[in-house]
């Protein structure tokens, strides 16, 4: 057994993943094959749906990988050969030369200003920008070096030249540099090696090649301030700003030979992100965006999609594209596309044309697994060794993270990393801390340090809320898992059959428990209610009332919240009522299918779905619940299957399907049912016409051809319920103090990089009680939430230092974490009680002593282990006797005073050939 | 001041040095070599409590509050410092003041606290000035009883109406000390001293310390003649005096009665502020004397007399955690010596009171001022020797 892992790829996936890697005691060696880590994630210019700068959050887990003593980056290199088993890999890496000594380069950019080389394009701007032959891929390139490129230098070439070797003042060029082989040995390997999005595949049908149609990562880079053409958007034919921008979505999918069959799932929403900057951008621009399918996936990304046709005013035509041509003299584009509400071809002229286009598996995939010996899937992801556990490659030892499995957005893959990394710690469970530097340097005296329970609470027990037991419980973890019903599984247990897999949903749940319940380390309370959580990371106190009603008191370090969520029951919509037993939500269908008593289903004829009930609209809930499309398709055919010759009609808003191996279930669709679509302003109605047996009239507009007026008859209607929160939440949210959104889901840390904590230390969360999740997310997320809960849980102790340095890895955080209350200035009057807004401070007693007298008085006490050094406690106190810690009053005012007095100094002194006068 | 040399005694003993860091002595070397400016600029003055512990002390009789309160002034004149965040209870008792030394300004004070068996008139004999007590009582815990005590006990020797001015103004003592805002002090002593010729006044009697100390010492600066014109007494010396002169007597405490034994904090502004001649402490002390003889218990706190340990807080100024811990200590030291405090400062009482809310090992002792506490222990003797005094 090795404790080193290697991540291939240096993404957002593997960069995430390395960073909890060494969190959870594992040596990493992170190799990519670009001269730059980041990946895709750098190029982009916000991310949705909070539209942060996506360097500005990238770039501090960049650099804290650059600055990790335990991550070994290797860049410009690849993996050439591996053999070995699970525990104990040999690798051999090669690595390409970069002609720039990495120890010595220190980034100035001298060389690359003299290098006399004709600029090329840039790589990292979608070859939209241009660079020369010695250059940093970006100025944020991490590690900060210079490279060569040995296809262009003159110097490699011709042997003329090396001017860059002249003015660096580092002495770093090394033109003698050669490729070198390097063998390491790992315990785990981890395939971080993410996507690509075609771009010249689509020039036949979708005018690829004509000068104003892009790909949206070329409109990335055109969008961002950092890319080619600067802050402003201009089309790449004349450098122009355009008046008229098309987005066409869902480009190049089919089923046919040269399309990709899957959806991409990050399309719907990077388009209405691009599209709502662009009108920040541009404000008079126009811009149409051609959408099929709206399938977004995430809290708040239905809303997102909806403001930006809403408040944006970005036109959004339900289309089918027929042709593109490109006009000779302009270079515009006309998109001739049949209008799907109105039934009619139209045209379109646009200045510049985004193509979503689809996302592949990034180029040496295959090479790849032929080298790691690992399988692919039809579509040339790696193949997973279970539908619902998407990390484990077919081989043992070898592990998939992020896009790779299948596609995902950013938040999906951090998670996904997270998880990954706390499997592999199951794995590598006896060598943890064996290959790893220490690095804490301990600043602060002993009384900071913080004790950590090794228990772990888990609020929940659904699948989420086992699976995180069981990964925690793997690790060696003491576990507490409360569930409120009296069983374990949650929704699981009345869910029939699982698909893709064809598993039933009660031998899932059976197995998955069995596992739960026989493992020494994870303790269940049913029935329990939670009474009181007091404390903070490390040492939480909770009492709860277990089974017998009897208060339960423990302590643990940490807490998960896997609370889940609850189908939503439309009492008086559609019919439905407790009276009307051919009413039914799905799940109650699922649960009815159970039975396997299938007589009353082969009596009936007509069979009605209503997908969407009370969901995506405003007055409802107005997200999508991303379960009842497939859950709906899914009995649609296990009806069609029992009863051959029942005649099934859906009535559908938008379809929405979850994972690429859903896929095939959603083609083959249209053979189960006839689709009808409605829309807001024509609400299906359903009028009961027969009691004995029981008989509906449905009666619905198709939104596809307004004119026609649809009835008809049936005898079960179906109804498609969103995934509401549990009723008991807001008393959990109030108890630990952590935000719910109007929906009344719980809202994490960040959206993108940290999906699976809360602002509050030693608090994360997973499953359906951040959003309705699929089966597969949840365990995903629920992985992932046990490793974060993992690094910490892992160590005996820790000093505030230690959370300082965790924090500063989880970057997102402010750097200067701690705040120091002077004690002597301090006289207690709890002001900064009143502001903080983690709870942090609170009063203790204390003696002020004088030199002749000792008054009793209150200070202020900050928990270190809360304090998120937001710095309000500072700004409040009229004493200013908080100060953050390495970044006092003093310390500020030095800085400032200097520049700042001596700057309105220098203003009248300034010389008048404008040289600044030498401060004092 | 340029008697200095530097002995440093002042620094020992100040009683602020106790709890900050503090020492006049190297202030007043400062403003000797010259760095009058740095002093002033660095606003340090503002701190001093101007108890005069320094001044009790110094082997020179450099009066150093004299030098902080001119340098008050100047701080705010000549350096523009405005001292607003160090003023207690956001200025509001020194905006008052200030506001009655605006010319066409006659405050209108209700009478309303008045005792009953009290008659209050506006010309005679006796003046009794209340003070600012009527404006603290919507902060404080009955301010006024003070003043009903004191005129009770005036009304109860003299049997004649009483002058009690319903527009009295402000004596400016904090002005004065507090601020360095010495013009609007002219202004108010002027506003008062007019009135009091008004009434026709020989006697004023006051029962605070430190309008006392304003009227004897400071207006009688600003107008000499006035020592002439007015006889201003403490309602201690008043007291004395009528029982030197034999008019009235001391009770025995009754079997029941609690308030036997009890100790007495000397207000700075009545032992140190004062030429020795007047000698309050000594004369307080002699009732104190004469009290004991009837079977009360006087215990003297470690400090006493020109000894004694400051309130904290001087003319409004810097009411902070540091204050409270002088205001604790001296509290501390009352606790060992008896159960009753007595005091003849309003300042003093309201100060150790409010900390009285802080502390709970402090809240026993029951705080009186000298008019409270001595209220019910005295009776007239002859009251047939009224028509004798006359003549």
């Amino acid at each position: 057994m090795e404790g080193s892992v290697l991540v291939i790829g240096g993404g957002i996936a593997g960069i995430q993943t390395s960073l909890d890697l060494t969190e959870l005691g594992y040596k990493v060696y992170l190799i990519e094959e670009k001269p730059s880590i980041g990946g895709h994630m750098a190029q982009f210019d916000k991310l949705f749906p909070n539209n942060d700068c996506a360097l500005c959050v990238l770039a501090p887990k960049m650099v804290s990988v650059y600055r990790n003593p335990n991550i070994e980056l290797l860049t410009l290199s690849k993996v050439i050969r591996a053999s070995g088993t699970a525990g104990d890999f040999d690798i051999t890496i090669l690595k390409r030369p970069r002609y720039v000594d990495e120890s010595k380069c220190r980034g100035c950019g001298d060389c690359a200003s003299k290098c006399p080389k004709i600029e090329v394009p840039n790589l990292f701007d979608m070859n939209l920008g241009k660079r020369k032959s010695i250059y940093i891929p970006y100025p944020q390139a991490t590690p900060p070096v210079y490279v060569i490129d040995p296809e262009l230098c003159l110097f490699l070439n011709r042997n003329v030249c090396g001017v860059c070797q002249k003015v660096c003042k580092a002495k770093a060029i090394d033109f003698e540099q050669q490729s070198e082989e390097i063998d390491i040995n790992v315990g785990a390997i981890v395939v971080a090696t993410g996507f690509n999005m075609l771009g010249r595949e689509l020039d036949l049908k979708w005018s690829y090649n004509s000068k104003n149609v892009v790909n949206a990562l070329e409109y990335e880079r055109m969008l961002s301030p950092t890319g080619p053409f600067g802050t402003h958007l201009l089309r790449p034919s004349d450098e122009k700003e355009p008046k008229k921008i098309a987005f066409i979505q869902c480009v190049g999918l089919g089923y046919s030979e040269d399309n990709i069959p899957y959806c991409s799932r990050v399309c719907c929403m990077y388009t209405a992100k691009n599209a709502k900057l662009t009108k920040q951008y541009a404000e008079n621009s126009e811009i149409t965006v051609f959408r099929h399918n709206i399938r977004v996936f995430g809290r708040d990304f239905y809303e997102y999609t909806k403001t930006a046709q809403d408040e944006y005013g970005i036109n959004y035509i339900n289309s089918k594209i027929i042709n593109i041509e490109e006009d000779r003299k302009t270079n515009d584009l006309i998109i001739k596309y049949k209008d799907m509400t109105s039934r009619k071809e139209e045209s379109y002229n646009a200045n510049l044309l985004v193509l979503a286009a689809p996302l592949i598996p990034s180029e040496g995939t295959k090479e790849l697994a032929k080298i790691l010996g690992i399988e692919l899937d039809r579509y040339d992801f790696f193949k997973s060794q279970s539908y619902f556990n998407k990390s484990l490659s077919t081989k043992e030892g070898i592990y998939l993270s992020g896009f790779i499995q299948s596609p995902m957005n950013i938040s999906e893959t951090v998670t996904n990393a997270s998880g990954v990394a706390s499997e592999i710690a199951t794995l590598l469970k006896s060598e943890r801390f064996s290959q790893i530097k220490k690095r804490l340097i301990d600043i602060l005296p002993e009384n900071q340090v913080i004790n950590i329970t090794p228990r772990a609470l888990i609020i929940g027990g659904g699948v989420s809320g086992m699976t995180a037991a069981l990964n925690l419980g793997n690790q060696g973890f003491e576990v507490l898992l409360l569930e409120k019903q009296n069983q374990l599984g949650g929704n699981l247990n009345y869910i029939n059959l699982l698909y893709p897999t064809q598993q039933s949903g009660s031998d899932f749940l059976f197995n998955i428990e069995e596992e739960v319940r026989n493992h020494p380390k994870i303790k269940i309370f049913l029935n329990s209610e939670i009474e009181d959580i007091t404390g903070s990371i490390g040492n939480y106190s909770i009492s709860f009332l277990d089974i017998n009603r009897k208060v339960r008191n423990f302590g643990v370090g940490i807490i998960i919240i896997a609370t889940g969520g609850q189908e939503f029951k439309p009492f008086g919509l559609f019919q439905y009522n407790k009276s009307n037993k051919n009413v039914l939500t799905l799940l109650e269908l699922e649960n009815k299918l159970k039975s396997k008593d299938f007589s009353w289903i082969k009596k009936i004829k007509n069979i009605t779905f209503i997908l969407c009930v009370k969901a995506r609209q405003k007055e409802g809930f107005s997200y999508c619940s991303n379960v009842c499309c497939s859950n709906s398709i899914k009995n649609m055919k296990i009806l069609k299957e029992i009863n051959p010759n029942a005649q099934i009609h859906v009535l559908f808003r938008d379809l929405h399907m979850a994972k690429k191996e859903f896929e095939e279930i959603f083609s083959e669709r249209k053979y189960v049912a006839d689709y009808v679509k409605y829309d807001l302003k024509n609400i299906p109605e359903i009028v009961k016409i027969r009691e004995v047996p029981e008989k509906y009239l449905i009666k619905i507009i198709d939104a596809r051809n307004p004119e026609k007026f649809i009835e008809f008859n049936s005898d079960l209607v179906i109804l498609a319920t969103p995934l509401i929160p549990p009723d008991d939440l807001t008393q959990l949210s109030l108890l630990l103090d952590l935000p719910l959104d109007d929906n009344g889901f719980f809202i994490e840390a960040h959206r993108k990089l940290r999906p699976l904590d809360f602002m509050g230390q030693g608090i994360f969360v997973c499953g359906s009680a951040q959003w309705p999740k699929n089966i597969q997310d949840c365990i995903s997320e629920a992985n992932g939430a046990a490793g974060r809960a993992s690094r910490f849980l892992s160590l005996d102790q820790i000093s505030t230092t230690k959370v300082e340095i965790l924090s500063f890895l989880l970057s997102i955080e402010c750097f200067f974490k701690d705040m120091e209350v002077n004690v002597d200035k301090c006289n207690g009057c709890g002001r900064c009680v009143e502001v903080c807004e983690f709870k942090a401070i609170s009063l203790i007693d204390a003696n002020q002593e004088y030199e002749d007298v000792s008054v009793p008085a209150k200070k202020a006490y900050i928990n270190p282990a809360i304090c998120k050094g937001c710095g309000r406690c500072s700004a409040t106190c009229r004493l200013k006797a908080i100060d953050p810690r390495h970044y006092d009053f003093n310390q500020i005012s030095a800085i400032i005073d200097p520049y700042f007095l001596s700057g309105i100094k220098s203003e009248q002194e300034l010389p008048k050939d404008g040289q600044m006068p030498v401060l004092p | 001041m340029k008697h200095c040399y530097q002995c440093g005694r002042c620094s020992g003993v100040c009683q602020l040095s106790k709890v900050q860091k503090y020492t006049p002595s190297k202030i007043i070397q400062l403003i000797l070599e010259g760095f009058e400016e740095k002093v002033l600029n660095s606003g340090v003055l503002w701190d001093c409590l101007t108890c005069n512990q320094c001044l009790k002390d110094c082997p020179e009789k450099i009066n150093f509050a004299d030098i902080v309160r001119i340098a008050r002034y100047k701080m705010r004149h000549e350096a523009n410092q405005n001292p607003e965040e160090l003023i207690a209870h956001k200025g509001i008792y020194t905006t008052i003041a200030e506001i009655m030394s605006r010319p066409y300004i006659e405050p209108k004070r209700s009478l309303k606290w008045v005792p009953k068996g009290c008659k209050v008139t506006n010309k005679g004999d006796i003046l009794y000035y209340v003070g600012c007590l009527p404006f603290y009582e919507y902060e404080f815990e009955d301010p006024l009883s003070i003043a009903q005590n004191a005129l009770k006990i005036i009304c109860q020797i003299e049997k004649k109406p009483i002058i009690v001015l319903e527009e009295e103004t402000c004596c400016g003592h904090d002005i004065y000390w507090g601020q360095g805002k010495l013009k609007t002090f002219i202004k108010l002593a002027q506003k008062n001293l007019e009135k009091f010729e008004k009434t026709g006044a020989t006697t004023i009697i006051t029962a605070c310390a430190e309008c006392y100390r304003t009227f004897k010492i400071d207006y009688a600066k600003l107008f000499p003649n006035l020592s002439s014109k007015f006889q201003i007494k403490h309602l201690i010396e008043y007291v004395y005096d009528k029982w030197k002169q034999k008019e009235i007597q001391f009770k025995k405490p009754s079997k029941t009665s609690k308030d036997v034994e009890f100790t007495y904090h000397d207000p700075c502004r009545l032992s140190r502020f004062l030429p020795e001649e007047i000698n309050l402490t000594d004369k307080v002390r002699e009732i104190f004397a004469a009290l004991t003889k009837l079977g009360y218990t006087f215990t003297e706190m470690k400090h006493n007399k020109s000894n004694s340990l400051c309130c904290g807080v001087n003319s409004w100024m810097n009411c902070n955690e540091k204050s409270k811990a002088l205001r604790y200590k001296r509290m501390l030291e009352a606790k060992t010596a008896a159960p009753i405090l007595v005091t003849s400062c309003p300042k003093c009482e309201i100060h150790f009171e409010c900390l009285q809310n802080d502390f709970e090992d402090i809240a026993e002792i029951q705080i009186l001022d000298f008019s409270e506490f001595i209220v019910d222990k005295i009776e007239m003797i002859n009251p047939k020797t009224e028509g004798e005094k006359k003549k």
